[in-house]
């Protein structure tokens, strides 16, 4: 039986089904389980959300309905993106990235140790998912290196070791990147405005960036439309004002 | 004249679209209609996509520079997810077929196929392109590629407002041209 929900500070780890009981459950399996588990969620959060203020959970409770630990989080709806976006990187899925690697892990294994009739979930608030773990089998590594140029707005930039955060219409999930000092002092005037970036990246199975670097970095200028579109038929008379004595655009075009 | 409600939010221009909205030929036929859907894109805070294939033949002229870099309007890579989309929808072989059914020479679709892969993968609502139809009703060039990479492919025309009569809501006339005309 399942709680329905925990209170919207709460994070809760929690295992149900037969035999999930307070006073049949491998203790010490259970505890290794949440505490790899809650390990794996403030090490997402620090390392792919950027999250500087990281997450500190507080408190221990456990509750008598089933077998479930919960604990007061800093930060709930930071802990909820974490513990979402490291779902199928447990679920195998997904490839993590190399820094978080070992910590999932952990978490896979300490989740085998529970029968699959057992349901594993995570709670906070009124949020929850099933914490599902790859079975024992390699999961081919899918990941390829990539470099590209992309428009990106940004999100955050700074850090001890500087991280950019940027989200792109193009790219499925927000994504962060190493950057040199030198860049993320020059990005910092462009917070939550496009960029125009070049990438050095690593992408997963699902073509989403999964860590990479920072190139380089060009300020996309607002204008009002008059401006923009000034600037483009500006630009059109200084390199392509021949084109305007063409009278068959594609005839020229195929003769490439 | 435009007609707002049919702007996609993300339209790729085409090589010969991107020509005659930025150039000055008020006398080709799709010169205004290119012009106008260039500004209304902008004005109503749509986004505009040109494939880096596109900048390649559009600066064919020796003279280069970056282009502009406003907010609206970006030019986007045809990089490696583009070149696999590539191989994938637009194999060596089939690019020969088609070819060998229009008489173009391949390379002319190879760029073409660059172009539809950058829509694709950039996620552009539509490629607007000045290819039209045959006369069979099926597309022709740039249309029938887009059609097979899965993008949706549009006429500049197809935003405009549609044309209506002038003697739209006059009651019929009397003295119309199969009137008997007095002697």
């Amino acid at each position: 039986m399942s709680t329905a929900h925990s209170p919207s500070d709460g994070f809760m780890v929690e295992i149900t089904g037969e035999r999930a009981s307070p006073f049949e459950v491998d203790t010490l399996a259970f505890l290794q389980f949440a505490s790899s588990y809650i390990e794996l969620v403030s090490l997402t959060a620090a390392e792919a959300l950027d999250d500087e203020a990281g997450l500190t959970f507080t408190g221990v409770q456990v509750l008598d309905k089933c077998v479930a630990v919960a604990a007061r989080v800093s930060d709930p709806d930071v802990a909820q993106e974490a513990a979402a976006m490291a779902a199928p990187w447990v679920r195998g899925t997904s490839v993590p990235p190399r820094v978080l690697a070992p910590y999932v892990s952990r978490a896979q294994e300490a989740r085998r140790r529970f029968p699959s009739f057992q349901e594993a979930r995570v709670i906070v608030g009124p949020w929850s998912m099933p914490i599902e773990a790859a079975a024992l089998q390699a999961v081919a590594d899918s990941r390829r290196a990539s470099r590209t140029t992309l428009r990106a707005r940004l999100l955050r930039v700074g850090g001890k070791e500087p991280r950019a955060r940027f989200e792109s219409r193009t790219e499925p999930r927000p994504f962060s990147l190493r950057v040199t000092p030198e860049l993320a002092r020059m990005l910092g005037p462009s917070l939550y405005q496009d960029v125009e970036i070049v990438v050095s990246v690593i992408r997963d199975a699902d073509d989403a960036i999964v860590e990479g670097s920072l190139l380089e970095a060009v300020q996309v200028k607002s204008g009002t439309p008059q401006e923009i579109i000034q600037a483009w038929r500006d630009f059109h008379k200084r390199v392509g004002s021949e084109w305007d004595e063409i009278d068959n655009i594609k005839a020229v075009l195929n003769h490439d | 004249m435009i007609d707002p409600a049919k702007l996609p939010k993300v339209a790729m221009l085409d090589t010969g679209v991107l020509v005659r909205a930025l150039g000055d030929r008020p006398d080709h036929p799709d010169s205004l209609a290119c012009k106008e859907l260039f500004d209304a894109m902008v004005v109503h805070k749509r986004e505009i996509l040109i494939a880096a294939p596109t900048l390649a033949e559009y600066l064919r002229f020796g003279k280069v520079e970056p282009p502009p870099s406003f907010d609206r309007i970006a030019v986007v890579a045809f990089d490696d997810r583009c070149a696999a989309f590539l191989g994938e929808r637009f194999p060596e072989a089939r690019l020969h077929e088609w070819g060998h059914e229009t008489g173009a020479p391949i390379a002319y679709f190879k760029y073409d196929a660059m172009i539809v892969a950058c829509a694709r993968i950039h996620r552009a609502d539509c490629l607007v392109v000045l290819d039209g139809k045959k006369q069979d009703g099926s597309h022709r060039g740039l249309f029938s590629l887009a059609e097979h990479g899965g993008v949706v492919a549009r006429h500049p025309a197809d935003f405009q407002q549609p044309q209506r009569s002038l003697f739209e809501g006059m009651p019929p006339t009397t003295t119309g041209v199969d009137a008997p005309v007095d002697p």
